[in-house]
């Protein structure tokens, strides 16, 4: 088995982040989680304010 | 733009007024270790009238609002929560899913002995186990919950 194998599951799951996660306390885990769903709801809004700055030059 | 959610905080104040309940879906996976993301927090509370009580009090301190009714502001009441139904609402701190019960008859009694405690921040609390978020997944059968089932597997299998 290579490392590409003992990392990725055969459904694709990376096995890496699961481990890293394992490593971290259950705080740090919801912590992280946090952070994760504060940086999506960032990306969105800034696409969403792309979208409308668009809007704007339209005619 | 959306506020992000404040999780661990929610879980404390929840603790701190001594709401008894199990911690299940999404946030529950994260708790275990499962790298999944999800924007709320599902906990399903006993439902006795003394812990209705404080979950209402707390609630109320949490701003919490039910989502999805555009400017009309309805807090949760105690009638509310004393059912078996799905309150889903929106608190200073983030989306709170509070819930009687989950797929059918599984409420707080049926659920604590599959729940394992954990500290999250200052708070000591029930979390649902991995084996029960499985077979819960596996049960709902619905696409997003197909989608999280092969990585709380993976993560069942590396804990051992």
């Amino acid at each position: 088995m290579n490392d590409r194998e003992r990392d990725i599951a055969e459904d694709g799951t990376d096995l890496t982040l699961i481990r890293w996660m394992l490593s971290l306390t259950p705080t740090e885990r919801v912590q992280q989680l946090e952070d994760t769903v504060a940086g999506l709801l960032a990306l969105r809004g800034a696409a969403a304010d792309e979208s409308d700055d668009d809007g704007g030059h339209m005619p | 733009m959306s506020t992000a959610p404040k999780f661990i905080q929610l879980i404390e104040a929840l603790h701190d007024a001594r709401v008894e309940l199990v911690i299940v879906g999404g946030v529950a996976a994260v708790a275990h270790g499962a790298p999944v993301s999800t924007f709320d927090l599902d906990i399903v509370h006993r439902r006795t009238p003394e812990n209705i009580e404080r979950l209402v009090t707390c609630l109320r301190d949490l701003d919490a609002v039910y989502r999805g009714r555009g400017k009309q502001r309805l807090g949760p009441e105690r009638h509310h929560l004393d059912g078996a139904g799905h309150n889903l609402l929106q608190t200073k701190w983030g989306p709170l899913d509070v819930l009687g019960s989950i797929i059918g008859d599984r409420d707080y009694d049926t659920l604590l002995p599959h729940s394992e405690l954990r500290d999250i921040g200052r708070a000591r609390v029930h979390v649902l186990g991995l084996v029960a978020l499985i077979e819960i997944k596996e049960a709902l059968g619905r696409d997003k919950d197909k989608a999280m089932l092969a990585i709380l597997r993976h993560t069942l299998a590396e804990k051992k």
